[in-house]
C-alpha cells in the first residue's frame, strides 16, 4: 500500500475489524510510514473516555512540585493506631509539638535564611554567602553533640579532601569553617530536593533510571580515584537540581521524537496521562555527604536523636555486619545497585520493619529479583543490578566505572558484561547463608547499634571473636554440603548405566510415536499405522504405551463407517439418496476392451451400514447419480453408455449411448426430468428422460470432465480439459459465459445451494469460487497436494468438501476461506465426495482402495468440541466417572456436558449474587465434579461450597483476613484449601486456610509473607504446595504449619502447580521462563534441583498428571503439551481450536478424566476440547467403540443443528440458519433445546 | 488456577470498612490510602502541618462514622455513595469545628475550608484515590489475561511513553501490531474498570 490509509481505516485496524488482506497491507504500510505511526499514536493516545475512573490525578502530578503535601510517616502510623471504633472521642488533637528551631546560630560571613533539615547530629540551613552573594547549604554539627578535638580534626581533613573534588554530579564543598566551636560546611545549594521525594515509592521508567545510576556511578568513580569512598550512598544523599530530565528510550532513537511527546495534561480525563503519572520525573543528580556519613548525618527525612542513625537498606553486607573488613569502593558499588533496585522496583532491596530486621536481611538474604516485582523488566538491567548487590565484594563490579560502562551498554542495546546468576546458584547461595543460631542474632543487635552509633574497641574485639566463630561454623556447613553433593553424585553414577538402557527404550518408543504422527500428517495412513504397531510390546519388555498411543489409534479411525467393495476399480463415484437413506457407490472405470471383468454397484443403508443391494455391472461403469425423487439411479461408463434403473423395482428404465468416449460427469436436473452427461468426447448432452429429446452443448476443446445443474435448472456449468469453466442455457443449449482462470484442466464443478456461487476444482489442486452473477473469482484456495477429483457444497452452503490425489477429504469454510477439517484414512485417491442431505455426514469413495468411508462433520476428527460456552471458563471437571464434564464460567454459569457426545445437558447460574462490587468468579471443582467451591463475589475474603447436582449451598468458608485468590479441593473432596494475599498492604500478608467442606469448619490457618499465586493439595491431603513470589515454590504440612520443602523454582512467577498421583512429585510451570519443572520434593536428603526440566510453551497456565502418573500435560494459550512424566520426553502437541488471530481473555484449563482416557482443555474461542485416548482392545473392542461413536454422533446431531443455526444466525447467514432449523423438524428435543429452537424460529421469521 | 491477582481488595476497601468498621487492618489500609490524600488536600488549602494533621484525622473519622449511617445502595454506583458520604462527613466536620472553636487561631484557614470549592476539591481527591485503586486493580487483572508481548507493547507505549516504533524495536513486534496491542489493552482496562466500578446486579 503506497497511499496512506484513512484515519477511519486505521481505527478499524486498531479495532481488529479489517480483513486479513487489509491487515497485512496496513501493517506493511505503517512499518515504513511515520505519518501513519503518528496518527496511530494519536488514536491510541489521549482518548477521552466516559469512564470517570480514569481521570488523571492532579495531586499526583503536582506532588513533584509540592513535596510537603505528603504527611509524615509518623503521623500516618499514629493515625493507623487510632482505633476507628473509638469515634466518640472526636478530635483528640494529636498535634505534634515539634522541636523548635530556636537555636539559629550566627556564622560570620553568612546570612542564615532558614532551617531546611535536621538529623541526628547535624542541622542544615539555607544561607547566603554575604561576600559572593550566593546561596549555600550550611551544614553544622548540632549543639549538644560532643565531638572531641581529634574527631573534629579528622572531620576537617576529610572535608578538605572532598572539597578538592570538582564534578558536576558531586555537591561542591565551598567552605569549611568553625563558628563558636561548632564546625560547619558550606555546600552548593541544590534546590530540587533529594531522590527520596522524587521516588515516592514508585518504580521509575527503565531507561532514565539506568541513565541516572550510570551518571552517579561515573561521579562515584571519580571520587574513588581520589581515594574518597562515600560509604553512605542512598537516595537521601542524591540531590536533584530542578532541571527536568526527559523520559528517554534507548540511545539509537533520536531524542527529538521524545521531545514531541505530549506531557500529560493536568486534569485531563484520559487513561494515558493517568498511567504515565505512575512514573515520575527525575532531574540532574548530585551526590552529597561524601565521606562524612559516619560523623554527621543531616539527611532530610526524619531521624530522631538517639535513634539508630541511617538506614541499612542501602548498606553493603560487609558494612552492615561490621565484620572488620575494610569498607571500600565495593560498598559504594553495592549502594549504587541498591539505588538502582529501588528506582526499578519502587522499594529498596531489603527493608524490614526495624533496622535490625533490615540488617539481617542484608546479610543473609538474597534480594527478590527486580523482575519479580516488576515483570518484564529487561533481563540485562536486572543482571546488572543484582551483580552490584552480590554479597561478596569481589563478585560485584570491580569499579564504579565498570558498572557505569555496563549500564551504558545496556542503554545502547549492546551485550552487557555481567552474567546472570542461575537459579541453582542462587539457591545454593541462599542455603549457604541461612541464619545460624540465636546467638548470632544477639551479636547482630550489638553490631547494629554500635556499628551505627560509633566505634569502640570493645565492639571490635567482640566482633572479631564472633567472626571467628562464624567462619568456623560456615566452613563446617560447607564441608557437609559438599559431602552431600559428592554422595549423591556417586549414587547417580551407579544408577546411570541401568538408566541409560531404560532411556534408550523409552526414546525408541517416543520416536515411533512421533514418526507415526508425522506419517499421519503427510497422509501416509499405512505408514502411520505401521509405526504405531511397532510400539506394541514384545515379549519380556515393558509395555510403554500410554495415552498418546490409544489417542493416535483412535485418531486413525475417526470415520463412522468403512463400507467395502469386493474389488478395486480404476475410478468410481458415490451418491447419497436425496432422502438420506441410502449410500450408493460404483467402482469400475475399466476401459471398454477389458474383457470379462465386472464391477459392482453397491447400495448400503446409510444408518446401519448394511448392504441393501449389489448389482454386478460391466467393469466400464464408474459414474452414478440418484434422481431427485430417489427412485432412479443413473449409471455411466467409459464406453459412453448411460443406464437408468428404478431402485425399487430394480428394472432398467432407460439405456442409451450419447457419447463416443468415457462419460466423466453425470447429473439429473433439479426437477428430475432431464439427465445431463459430460464426456471425454468433448460434448455435453442433456436428455429429456420421458420425451427422448436431446440437446448437445458444444464448446469445450478437449475432454469435458464434470458438469452441474444450477438450482434453477435453467443453467448448467461444465468443466474441461481446456481449463475453462462454462455456463450454458440448459434448455436452448447455448453458451452463456466462459470462466477462465484455471491454469490446467478442471476436474470438478459444483453450484452452491443458493446458486450464487460456483466452485471449480483444478487438476493442480487449486479451487476457485466464482460469483455466478458477475463471473468473477471471489476466492482461490489451494490446500491439497495433487489433483482435486471431486468437489461438493454442503447443503447449508457453508462448506466445500473435496477429495483427490493426496488421499484426503478436506473441508473448507467458504466464508473465511480457511481449511477447517482434513479427514484422513483413505489409502488411495479419493474420487467421489458427497454430503448427506442433513449436512451431518460426508461420504467419500476411493476406487483404488475399494472402500467408501462415512465421516462425521459434527465432530472434529482430533477432538470433540464442547462449543460455545459463552464465557471464559474458570474451572473444569469430569463427573460421573468421566462420562460428564462440568464447567463453570467466570460469570458463574455452570454447564454440564456429555463428555463423549459433547451435548450440553444442563446449564444454570450459580446463586453467586453480587451486592457490592463483583470480581469475576474464582472457583474449583472437586475431583469427582460433584462439589464446587467459589470465592464470594461480594466479599473476596469468603468462599462458598455448593453441591453441583442440585445447586444446594453446603458451607460458607469465612475467616480470611485477606482476599482469597486461590481455591482447591483435596482429592477426596472433603477439604478445601483457600489461599490469599494482600500484596499492597504493607505487611504483604499471606494466608492459607484448610476447611472441612461439610461443616465449613476451619481446620488450619497458616500465615506467611509475600504474594501467593497458586495452591495445590497433595493427593493424600496432608500437604499443600504454594507458589509464591519470584518463583518461590514451597510445600507446607498444613496441619503442623511447617514448610517441608522450599525452592526458587522459576525465573518469574509460578503459573501452575500439580502433584503427581503418588504425591511424591510436584510439577510447576513458570509463567515466563518457558519451562515446566518436576520436583522430587520428598527426596532425602532434600534436593533443590528439579528432577526434570521440560521445555514448555510460554504461559503454561494449568498442569495435570494423568491418573497413573505416567504423563504430564500442560496447557498454554495456544497449545497443550504432553510429556512423559518420568523422563521429561515431549510426547505430543495438541491444539483444540483454530489458530487464534487475536488475544482474547481466557483461562487455559486442563484435566484428565478419572479413567485416564480423556483429556479436556479450554480454548481461546470459549470452547472446550476433549481428546480421547480410548481406542483400546482388539478388533471387536474397536468395532464397539466405532458403534459408540456413531451413537454419540446421533445424540449430538440435534444439538449440533441448533448450534449451527445459532451460529449462522449470528453471522447473518439466514439461509443456512433456516436449513439447520429445518433439520430439527419432527425431532425429539430436550427442554433447553426446544426453547432454543423456538427462539431461533422467531428470529428467523423476522424480516 | 485462578486469576492470580484477582483480589478485588482495594476496590472494595470502602465497602469492607463499611461492613466492618472496627477491623484494624482495613482501617490501616484506609488511613494509608485516603489519609495521604486528605492531608495533601489540606496542605494545598494552605493549612500548616499541624492543622493539616488535625483536619485529616477528623475527616477520616467522620468518613468512617458516616459509613455506618449511610448504607450503600447497590443499585447506585459506588462513586455516588462516596460522594454522599463525603458531603455529610463534610458538614459534620464543619459543624464540629465551629463548636469546638478549632482552628480559631487562624480564621483565614477556617474561611478557606468553608468554601464550596474546598469541599468539591476534597471530593475530587477522594474520587481520584478511588479511581487510582480501580486502575491499579484493573491493571493487575488485565496483565495476566493477555499474552506477554501484548502487555509489553502496552506497557512500553502507555506507561513508559515510548513511541510505537521504539516499542516495536524492543519487543520485537511489527509497529502496527504495537498499536493494536495497546488499543486492545486499553479497551480491556476500560472494560475491567467499568466492571469494577459498577455494582453487578
Amino acid at each position: 500500500m503506497s497511499r496512506c490509509p484513512s484515519e477511519k481505516q486505521l481505527d478499524l485496524f486498531l479495532e481488529e475489524q479489517l480483513t486479513d488482506a487489509d491487515v497485512r497491507s496496513v501493517s506493511a504500510h505503517v512499518a515504513v510510514c511515520e505519518r501513519c505511526q503518528s496518527v496511530l499514536e494519536r488514536l491510541t493516545g489521549d482518548v477521552e473516555t466516559d469512564e470517570p475512573s480514569v481521570v488523571l490525578s492532579r495531586s499526583s502530578v503536582a506532588a513533584g512540585a509540592a513535596l510537603e503535601s505528603r504527611p509524615s510517616v509518623d503521623f500516618l502510623l499514629r493515625l493507623r493506631q487510632t482505633p476507628p471504633g473509638a469515634l466518640a472521642r472526636e478530635s483528640t488533637s494529636p498535634r505534634h509539638t515539634a522541636e523548635l528551631a530556636a537555636e539559629t546560630p550566627q556564622v560570620s560571613g553568612y546570612e542564615i535564611i532558614r532551617e531546611v533539615g535536621r538529623g541526628g547530629m547535624g542541622v542544615v540551613y539555607q544561607a547566603r554567602h554575604l561576600g559572593l552573594n550566593r546561596l549555600v547549604a550550611l551544614k553544622m554539627v548540632r549543639t549538644g553533640v560532643n565531638a572531641g578535638p581529634k574527631e573534629l580534626e579528622r572531620f576537617r581533613q576529610e572535608a578538605e579532601a572532598v572539597a578538592r573534588l570538582h564534578h558536576p554530579n558531586i555537591v561542591q564543598i565551598y567552605d569549611i569553617g568553625e563558628s563558636a566551636g561548632r564546625p560547619y560546611l558550606a555546600l552548593e545549594y541544590v534546590p530540587g530536593g533529594s531522590l527520596v521525594q522524587h521516588l515516592r515509592g514508585d518504580p521509575q521508567p527503565v531507561y532514565p533510571a539506568a541513565r541516572l545510576v550510570e551518571t552517579l556511578a561515573r561521579a562515584v568513580h571519580v571520587a574513588h580515584t581520589n581515594d574518597i569512598v562515600h560509604r553512605d550512598l542512598k537516595p537521601a544523599n542524591i540531590l536533584l537540581s530542578n532541571q527536568e530530565l526527559r523520559d528517554e528510550s534507548p540511545e539509537p532513537s533520536s531524542p527529538e521524537s521524545n521531545a514531541e511527546r505530549p506531557e500529560p495534561k493536568a486534569g485531563a480525563s484520559n487513561l494515558d496521562s493517568r498511567l504515565s503519572a505512575l512514573g515520575s520525573r527525575l532531574s540532574t543528580p548530585k551526590i552529597t555527604d561524601f565521606g562524612l556519613a559516619k560523623r554527621i548525618d543531616a539527611q532530610t527525612s526524619g531521624t530522631e536523636t538517639g535513634e539508630v542513625v541511617g538506614t541499612p537498606s542501602y548498606m553493603a553486607p560487609e558494612q552492615a555486619a561490621g565484620r572488620g573488613r575494610p569498607v571500600g569502593p565495593a560498598a559504594d558499588v553495592y549502594a549504587l545497585g541498591a539505588i538502582l533496585y529501588e528506582m526499578l522496583t519502587g522499594r529498596p532491596p531489603f527493608k524490614g520493619p526495624t533496622a535490625l530486621d533490615t540488617v539481617l536481611q542484608v546479610i543473609h538474604e538474597e534480594p527478590v529479583r527486580p523482575s519479580g516485582l516488576r515483570p518484564k523488566l529487561p533481563r540485562d538491567l536486572e543482571t546488572i543490578c543484582l551483580k552490584c548487590l552480590e554479597k561478596e565484594p569481589y563478585r560485584r563490579y570491580s569499579s564504579a566505572l565498570a558498572l557505569a560502562a555496563d549500564l551504558a551498554r545496556f542503554r545502547h542495546g549492546s551485550p552487557i558484561h555481567a552474567r546472570p546468576v542461575s537459579a541453582r546458584e542462587r539457591v545454593w547461595k541462599w542455603a549457604r547463608r541461612r541464619p545460624v543460631q540465636a546467638g548470632l542474632l544477639a551479636c547482630l543487635v550489638v553490631v547494629t547499634v554500635l556499628g551505627f552509633a560509633g566505634i569502640t574497641w570493645q565492639w571490635q574485639e567482640a566482633a572479631a571473636a564472633r567472626d571467628t566463630a562464624l567462619a568456623e561454623k560456615r566452613e563446617k556447613e560447607e564441608q557437609k554440603e559438599q559431602a552431600d553433593v559428592a554422595r549423591s553424585a556417586a549414587e547417580l553414577a551407579q544408577l546411570q548405566a541401568a538408566e541409560q538402557r531404560r532411556q534408550a527404550r523409552v526414546a525408541l518408543y517416543y520416536s515411533r510415536i512421533a514418526q507415526s504422527e508425522l506419517q499421519w500428517r503427510v497422509n501416509d495412513y499405512v505408514g502411520a499405522e505401521h509405526a504405531l504397531s511397532e510400539c506394541l510390546p514384545t515379549a519380556g519388555l515393558v509395555d510403554r504405551r500410554g495415552w498418546e498411543w490409544y489417542y493416535l489409534r483412535g485418531l486413525y479411525r475417526t470415520y463412522l463407517f468403512t463400507l467395502r467393495h469386493r474389488t478395486e476399480g480404476i475410478s468410481g463415484d458415490v451418491s447419497v439418496r436425496p432422502d438420506g437413506r441410502w449410500i450408493a457407490s460404483v467402482q469400475g472405470g475399466h476401459s471398454p476392451d477389458a474383457q470379462g471383468k465386472t464391477a459392482e454397484v453397491r447400495i448400503w443403508d446409510a444408518r446401519s451400514g448394511d448392504v441393501v443391494h449389489v448389482w454386478t455391472v460391466p467393469a466400464t461403469y464408474h459414474r452414478l447419480a440418484f434422481s431427485p425423487d430417489g427412485k432412479g439411479l443413473a449409471l455411466a461408463g467409459t464406453d459412453g453408455t448411460i443406464v437408468l434403473r428404478n431402485t425399487e423395482t430394480r428394472e432398467e428404465v432407460l439405456r442409451y449411448r450419447p457419447h463416443t468416449d468415457s462419460v466423466a460427469g453425470l447429473v439429473f436436473s433439479p426437477d428430475g426430468k432431464r439427465l445431463a452427461s459430460a464426456s471425454w468426447d468433448g460434448l455435453i448432452k442433456i436428455r429429456a428422460i420421458e420425451s427422448d429429446g436431446t440437446r448437445t452443448l458444444k464448446g469445450h476443446t478437449g475432454r469435458v470432465y464434470d458438469l452441474a445443474f444450477h438450482p434453477d435448472g435453467d443453467r448448467v456449468a461444465s468443466a474441461g480439459e481446456d481449463g475453462t469453466v462454462r455456463l450454458w442455457d440448459s434448455h436452448k443449449g447455448e453458451p452463456l459465459q466462459v470462466y477462465r482462470g484455471h491454469k490446467s484442466a478442471v476436474f470438478g464443478v459444483a453450484f452452491s445451494p443458493n446458486g450464487e456461487l460456483l466452485v471449480s476444482a483444478g487438476s493442480n489442486g487449486n479451487l476457485k469460487l466464482w460469483d455466478v452473477a458477475t463471473g468473477r473469482v471471489t476466492q482461490s484456495l489451494t490446500g491439497q497436494v495433487g489433483a482435486v477429483l471431486n468437489v461438493a457444497f454442503s447443503p447449508d452452503g457453508r462448506y466445500l468438501a473435496y477429495g483427490g490425489g493426496d488421499m484426503t477429504v478436506r473441508v473448507w469454510d467458504v466464508e473465511s476461506g480457511v481449511e477447517r477439517i482434513v479427514f484422513r484414512g483413505h489409502t488411495a485417491a479419493v474420487d467421489g465426495v458427497h454430503f448427506t442431505p442433513d449436512g451431518q455426514r460426508l461420504v467419500s469413495g476411493s476406487a483404488g482402495q475399494a472402500a467408501v468411508k462415512v465421516w462425521d462433520l459434527t465432530r472434529h476428527p482430533e477432538f470433540a468440541t464442547l462449543a460455545r460456552t459463552g464465557a471464559d471458563i474458570e474451572a473444569l471437571a469430569f463427573a460421573e466417572g468421566g462420562r460428564k464434564l462440568v464447567s463453570i464460567s467466570v460469570g458463574g454459569q455452570l454447564q454440564t456436558w456429555d463428555a463423549s457426545s459433547g451435548v450440553l445437558e444442563d446449564e444454570r447460574s450459580l446463586p453467586l449474587s453480587a451486592k457490592v462490587l463483583a470480581p469475576a468468579v474464582l472457583a474449583a471443582f472437586s475431583a469427582d465434579g460433584r462439589l464446587l467451591v467459589a470465592r464470594g463475589r461480594n466479599d473476596s475474603r469468603m468462599a462458598r461450597a455448593w453441591n453441583v447436582a442440585d445447586g444446594a449451598e453446603m458451607a460458607v468458608l469465612r475467616g480470611h483476613q485477606v482476599p482469597i485468590n486461590c481455591v482447591r479441593f483435596s482429592s477426596d473432596g472433603k477439604r478445601v484449601a483457600t489461599g490469599g494475599c494482600d500484596t499492597l498492604a504493607t505487611g504483604q500478608a499471606q494466608e492459607v486456610k484448610v476447611w472441612d467442606v461439610q461443616t465449613g469448619t476451619e481446620l488450619a490457618s497458616v500465615q506467611g509473607k509475600g504474594p501467593l499465586f497458586n495452591i495445590a493439595f497433595s493427593p493424600d491431603g496432608h500437604y499443600l504446595a504454594l507458589a509464591g513470589e519470584g518463583g518461590l515454590l514451597s510445600v507446607l504440612d498444613w496441619s503442623a504449619g511447617q514448610t517441608q520443602f522450599q525452592v526458587v523454582a522459576h525465573r518469574g512467577d509460578v503459573s501452575a502447580l500439580a502433584f503427581s498421583p503418588s504425591g511424591k512429585r510436584l510439577a510447576s510451570a513458570g509463567l515466563e521462563d518457558r519451562t515446566v519443572k518436576v520436583w522430587d520434593w520428598t527426596a532425602k536428603p532434600p534436593r533443590n534441583a528439579p528432577a526434570l526440566i521440560l521445555t514448555a510453551p510460554t504461559f503454561v497456565c494449568d498442569l495435570t498428571f494423568n491418573p497413573d502418573g505416567g504423563r504430564l500435560a500442560g496447557i498454554g494459550r495456544d497449545m497443550t503439551k504432553l510429556w512423559d512424566a518420568e523422563t521429561g520426553q515431549e510426547v505430543m502437541t495438541l491444539r483444540g481450536a483454530p489458530q487464534r488471530h487475536y488475544d482474547p481473555a481466557f483461562n487455559p484449563r486442563l484435566i484428565f478424566s478419572p479413567d485416564g482416557k480423556r483429556l479436556a482443555g479450554t480454548n481461546w474461542d470459549e470452547s472446550i476440547s476433549v481428546w480421547e485416548g480410548d481406542a483400546q482392545g482388539g478388533p471387536p473392542a474397536l468395532e464397539r467403540r466405532q458403534a459408540a461413536r456413531r451413537r454419540a454422533a446421533d445424540e449430538r446431531a440435534t444439538f449440533w443443528h441448533v448450534q449451527e443455526a445459532e451460529h449462522c444466525l449470528e453471522h447473518k447467514n439466514l439461509p443456512a440458519a433456516r436449513f439447520h432449523l429445518q433439520q430439527l423438524a419432527g425431532k425429539e428435543l430436550s427442554e433447553p433445546l426446544r426453547i432454543r429452537r423456538a427462539r431461533l424460529a422467531i428470529q428467523l421469521e423476522k424480516p | 488456577m485462578g486469576d492470580v491477582h484477582d483480589s478485588g481488595t482495594r476496590v472494595s476497601l470502602l465497602g469492607r470498612l463499611q461492613r466492618d468498621p472496627t477491623n484494624e487492618s482495613t482501617w490501616s489500609e484506609f488511613v494509608d490510602h485516603y489519609g495521604s490524600k486528605i492531608y495533601g488536600w489540606c496542605r494545598r488549602w494552605r493549612l500548616q502541618d499541624s492543622d493539616a494533621q488535625d483536619v485529616t484525622q477528623a475527616v477520616l473519622l467522620k468518613l468512617a462514622a458516616k459509613m455506618r449511617d449511610f448504607t450503600y445502595d447497590p443499585s447506585r454506583s459506588f462513586r455516588a455513595w462516596l460522594r454522599t458520604l463525603t458531603h455529610h462527613a463534610w458538614s459534620d466536620f464543619l459543624e464540629m469545628r465551629g463548636r469546638a472553636g478549632l482552628g480559631s487561631g487562624d480564621s483565614n484557614v477556617g474561611d478557606l475550608l468553608h468554601s464550596v470549592e474546598a469541599r468539591d476539591d476534597l471530593l475530587r481527591e477522594l474520587e481520584e484515590q478511588f479511581d487510582h485503586e480501580l486502575l491499579q486493580e484493573a491493571i493487575l487483572r488485565v496483565r495476566l489475561r493477555v499474552a506477554p508481548q501484548t502487555w509489553e507493547a502496552f506497557r512500553l507505549t502507555a506507561l513508559e511513553r515510548l513511541s510505537g516504533a521504539e516499542a516495536a524495536q524492543q519487543i520485537p513486534m511489527q509497529v502496527a501490531q504495537v498499536f493494536v496491542a495497546k488499543r486492545r489493552v486499553q479497551k480491556m482496562l476500560r472494560e475491567e474498570i467499568a466492571r469494577l466500578e459498577r455494582p453487578a446486579n
